[in-house]
């Protein structure tokens, strides 16, 4: 775990360092649209469901989303799409 | 979103009840191996419900046994699990076959014959020539030599210039043009007179060629030469050559006034039928062209009978009739009674007969100025006489002999 996090770290460090995009160097990218749909790219899986609060691994950082009628649209091994009422975006 | 509905429908999907301590790692699973799900809930925090692909369906067992979790499957739908169903139904599986081999076979036998194109010729005479030919309900379409079959067809009927036949699955289209004829040419070579058709008064006069025989206002019998086909040629002035004819063909109109009497009869007594109750029903049925009686004894027993017809054909629509029809004939056994017919009536009808005769003797050129009827009865037989005042062409063409 503690190299994965070192791992992680490295590849924020990298982009920053050489200008490249986040997600180019495999860092978990967030896009809310509206507040009725978010896609989330460089995911690592999805830590908990619910219909209010969906918590998913982004690596070295935690995303909780909460909200009201929330679902997992779609889902791939780096991508998905969650819809529904999203009211909280967290970071941890 | 009805575009995803219809693909998922055609691609079937499974709707699965995945329980575990952690069946959020159910779906992590699933999304790595790239197996595509959607409309996941979550009744309680140990359930999952999602829906997966019908083709993705194999193999999810063995990851929810990774995860710690069940699988269990609770519906499905779409066409492939709708098909599956049937795999066992091997009657309707082969009827399904035979209903599929019926629409691919059975649509390449011509069942409907359509003629275009043609005006004087009638479809019934190009139909016979082209069955003559092979072209007939029931045959093997990509089998015809269409186009020996046309040529063939084209040198017996000679008012036709061109012709084609078109396949389309069970309907033969066949499209004709008509020869247009020649026009009628006069023939300046045969020389003659134009001589009185009708005795008559002339009116008027147009020669055209020849010289006229009659004057306006003469009147003319029958045969007699209203104008010559001799023209006469006189010598120079002072000359002592004799003077000559010039056979030649001659032309023109002399219209007149004629008056035509024309007479018509009929029987006061008619022959009535009277049906004495007595009547047989044949059925048959008649399938590309070859008819099954379902009666035996085709004999008829009455002395005089009328035959009535009824035919129920087979349509389609937008195709037309098919060759199958349901036939049924009614044999009516009658006799005749001797009446009385009313004599006014046939007198009215005899003279609207008679008017139409005149018209059609007087053609388009002749026209009717006046006219009267006169009916006498004998010997049971009313006769009706038209006397008319007409005007027409008083001449016609006598060749010379």
């Amino acid at each position: 775990m503690e190299r994965k996090e070192r791992k992680d770290g490295l590849l924020e460090w990298t982009a920053q360092a050489l200008d490249i995009p986040g997600q180019a160097a495999g860092l978990p990218r967030v896009e809310l649209v509206g507040r009725h749909e978010l896609r989330m790219e460089n995911h690592r899986g999805i830590l908990a469901y619910g219909r209010e609060e969906i918590i998913i691994s982004g690596g070295k950082v935690i995303v909780k989303i909460m909200g009201s009628g929330l679902e997992l649209k779609a889902m791939n091994a780096s991508e998905l799409l969650i819809t529904g009422t999203v009211t909280v975006v967290e970071l941890t | 979103m009805a575009v995803s509905q219809m693909v998922n429908l055609l691609r079937g999907s499974v709707k699965l009840e995945v329980v575990g301590a952690f069946p959020e790692r159910f779906l992590n699973l699933c999304a790595q191996r790239g197996v595509a799900f959607w409309g996941v809930e979550q009744p309680d925090s140990r359930t999952l419900r999602l829906t997966v692909a019908w083709t993705d369906r194999k193999g999810l067992e063995e990851l929810a046994e990774r995860t710690g979790c069940t699988i269990r499957q609770r519906g499905k739908k779409g066409m492939p699990p709708f098909l599956l169903g049937f795999k066992k139904r091997y009657a309707f599986l082969t009827g399904l076959a035979l209903a599929l081999a019926a629409v691919c076979v059975l649509s390449r036998f011509v069942l409907v014959i359509e003629v275009e194109g043609n005006e004087s010729v009638p479809s019934q005479i190009i139909l016979s020539e082209l069955r003559r030919q092979g072209l007939r309900p029931g045959v093997y379409g990509p089998s015809l030599p269409v186009r020996e079959m046309t040529n063939e067809a084209l040198i017996r009927l000679e008012d036709l210039s061109w012709m084609t036949v078109n396949l389309h699955g069970i309907r033969a289209q066949v499209v004709v043009r008509e020869r247009i004829k020649k026009p009628e040419l006069l023939d300046k070579k045969t020389l003659g007179d134009i001589v009185a058709k009708a005795p008559g008064l002339v009116e008027r006069m147009e020669v055209w060629s020849g010289d006229p025989a009659v004057a306006k206002g003469s009147i003319v019998m029958p045969g007699e030469t209203l104008i010559r086909g001799s023209v006469q040629i006189d010598p120079p002035q002072y000359s002592e050559l004799p003077i000559e004819w010039m056979a030649v063909r001659a032309m023109g109109k002399v219209e007149g006034r004629t008056w035509r009497t024309i007479e018509a009869s009929i029987p006061l007594t008619a022959a009535v039928k009277t049906y004495d109750g007595e009547k047989t029903t044949r059925w048959w049925l008649s399938i590309l062209g070859r008819r099954v009686n379902f009666f035996q004894n085709s004999g008829i027993s009455y002395g005089r009978y009328d035959k009535i017809s009824n035919v129920w054909e087979l349509t389609l629509p937008g195709v037309g009739a098919l060759p199958a029809a349901l036939g049924r004939e009614t044999l009516r056994s009658y006799e005749t009674q001797s009446v009385t017919i009313d004599a006014v009536a046939a007198q009215a009808m005899l003279e609207v007969q008679l008017l139409q005769r005149l018209h059609a003797l007087l053609g388009e050129s002749g026209e009717e100025l006046s006219h009267s009827f006169s009916a006498q009865e004998r010997d049971g037989l009313l006769t009706v006489t038209l006397t008319a005042e007409c005007r027409e062409e008083l001449g016609r063409f006598v060749p010379a002999s």
